[in-house]
């Protein structure tokens, strides 16, 4: 009888204990996004997100961006670049 | 660790706080968002892909990496949220190598020091990818073509003529500030042979500048401690410095090569003065035949003075005043190719940069593969080069005649001359202009200029004119005058 009664007494504390920690990790998220949505920047940034294209996400774009946009700069010692802001010469 | 095996992982912590760091900084385009390097010694920049622009401004070192991954989330609204989470891993990896743009540790971008404006993008007109920026991240200023010197190895035009007023520049400096323009360098000869130049250096300080001061004056200590108080070249700023030229211990050498009577006791007054200042000058030398076994006398020398900065470049065909003798021979560039390294260990507290260029002679792969590695031609599509009477160009070696000429500020706004029929069409060029090259009949000709562009002044300085192929292209069937 007794180890029965501990039985259902372990088995209703652990049920409580899993509840609370599910309860706990939503409240939490809900705490976190909550967090989230009121952060300025995040909603300015959403804002803009959500008109564009991008809030699709476009996987692509999330590499490097190509050669084209992606000036390497003058690492050559400034021996053969052509960079009108490098300081290229013998002066 | 290999890249591969890193990357297979979080570059931060979740408890982290990466930060965007300085010298980068971040601009609203309002087509897109740049991101470039703040700094007078190179110039770096990239346009940002959309993903990029909408997270990077996250990145100002008080969120930590697990709240900026919630924020790529909510953002984003990715059906599978890992492989979302492993994408953004990736995206600020490349942004931790080759360059340091985010870190944990180094002084923060100043983007982030006025909270209310912070640049975001505007993503209802996003550019990307693009060739050109809605506005230069860099311009260079000649204030003067005088030169206190006349050295053998000068690579400028020094063209003579009508000089802006200080009340010009300042009024060409408030332009370029109200657009952005954060690198404004100086070029041309020396600036110190303006009488006026305190008052435009304190306009350009208090616009907030980034650039270095080149001389080969000599600077009196009045004038080096009116330098520090401007806070230029003070020890590591990579906002605004001070170089000084220095090509030989030789007294009468140095003199030589400077067209200066007692220039290398001149040069080491200046360096002392500066140093007194408070000035971490940086010290630069051209490497002739006459002076290329005294860098290590010259490191030695102006260590002793307190000097940790050198750049060591070799002797190029300057388009003005070239004669051969100048030229390092291969095997004087391969006994400095070897020797350098160890300089600069020896001297492991200085930064000693060398231009090691020997002269290999490249396969044609080899050629091939430089020519799709090449540098972008930023003359007019991140940067310019404005005269000493306002006109416009796109490189400070181009000679200073009119069909070189795309503008000038007194009489065009910067937006004008940047968006103008003269710009376009010198990167842009037609075919028509390549008659008789390589070029002319080239199936890569609009891939070449629409993407990295190539040099104008090799092709000039080689070939005798800016329309035709560099001797670096693979393509090119002449044989080009030596350049380097």
């Amino acid at each position: 009888m007794s180890e029965n009664l501990n039985g259902r007494r372990n088995f209703l504390k652990t049920a409580l204990v899993s509840a609370g920690a599910v309860v706990g990790s939503l409240a939490a998220r809900t705490v976190a996004h909550a967090q989230l949505t009121h952060d300025p920047m995040v909603r300015e940034m959403w804002n803009r997100v959500r008109k564009s294209s991008i809030s699709s996400h476009d996987e692509e774009s999330a590499t490097l961006c190509n050669k084209a946009a992606c000036n390497p700069g003058c690492d050559s010692g400034c021996s053969g670049g052509c960079q009108a802001s490098c300081k290229p010469g013998n002066k | 660790m290999s890249r591969n095996e890193a990357r297979s992982r979080s570059p931060f912590t979740r408890n982290s706080f990466p930060r965007l760091l300085a010298p980068w900084l971040l601009r609203d385009d309002h087509d897109n968002l740049l991101l470039y390097k703040c700094t007078y010694s190179e110039l770096k920049y990239r346009v940002l892909s959309p993903v990029q622009a909408m997270i990077l401004p996250f990145f100002s070192g008080e969120r930590s990496y697990g709240n900026i991954r919630a924020i790529w989330l909510h953002l984003t609204k990715p059906s599978d949220k890992a492989a979302s989470l492993t994408e953004l891993d990736n995206l600020v990896w490349n942004l931790t190598e080759p360059d340091e743009i985010i870190g944990l540790f180094d002084p923060p971008s100043d983007s982030f020091k006025n909270k209310k404006k912070i640049p975001l993008p505007d993503f209802s007109n996003y550019r990307w990818p693009t060739e050109r920026i809605s506005v230069p991240v860099s311009v260079l200023v000649a204030l003067t073509n005088r030169c206190v010197a006349d050295c053998r190895y000068c690579y400028a035009e020094r063209k003579l003529g009508e000089e802006l007023s200080c009340a010009e520049w300042i009024a060409i400096f408030d332009e370029l500030a109200s657009q952005y323009i954060r690198i404004v360098d100086l070029a041309g000869a020396d600036p110190f042979m303006r009488p006026d130049l305190f008052d435009l250096l304190r306009a350009m300080v208090d616009r907030d500048f980034t650039f270095s001061v080149s001389t080969k004056s000599h600077i009196s200590p009045a004038r080096a401690r009116d330098l520090a108080e401007l806070g230029i070249g003070l020890p590591g700023a990579t906002d605004r410095g001070v170089q000084v030229s220095i090509d030989s211990v030789n007294n009468q050498l140095a003199s030589w090569l400077t067209g200066v009577n007692n220039y290398l006791d001149r040069a080491k007054s200046t360096t002392a003065n500066l140093i007194a200042a408070g000035i971490n000058p940086r010290i630069k030398c051209v490497l002739t035949p006459y002076n290329w076994k005294e860098a290590s006398q010259i490191v030695e020398l102006f260590s002793s003075l307190g000097v940790r900065r050198f750049q060591f470049v070799q002797y190029g065909r300057s388009i003005y005043r070239h004669t051969d003798d100048l030229f390092l021979s291969g095997e004087q560039k391969l006994r400095l190719s070897e020797s350098m390294p160890l300089l600069v260990s020896r001297y492991a507290d200085s930064e000693i940069v060398f231009q090691d260029e020997t002269g290999e002679v490249k396969s044609a792969d080899q050629l091939q593969t430089a020519w799709q590695q090449r540098a972008i031609c930023t003359g007019g599509r991140a940067a310019l080069y404005v005269h000493p009477n306002g006109d416009v160009s796109l490189c400070e070696q181009l000679p200073h005649t009119p069909e070189h000429i795309v503008g000038n500020l007194l009489r065009q706004s910067l937006q004008e001359i940047w968006n103008g029929v003269a710009v376009d069409s010198f990167i842009h060029p037609d075919r028509s202009k390549f008659e008789g090259t390589v070029c002319r009949d080239c199936s890569e000709f609009d891939q070449c200029h629409c993407g990295c562009g190539y040099c104008y002044r090799d092709s000039l300085s080689a070939f005798g004119s800016v329309y035709d192929a560099p001797p670096t292209c693979p393509r090119q069937e002449k044989i080009p005058l030596r350049l380097v």
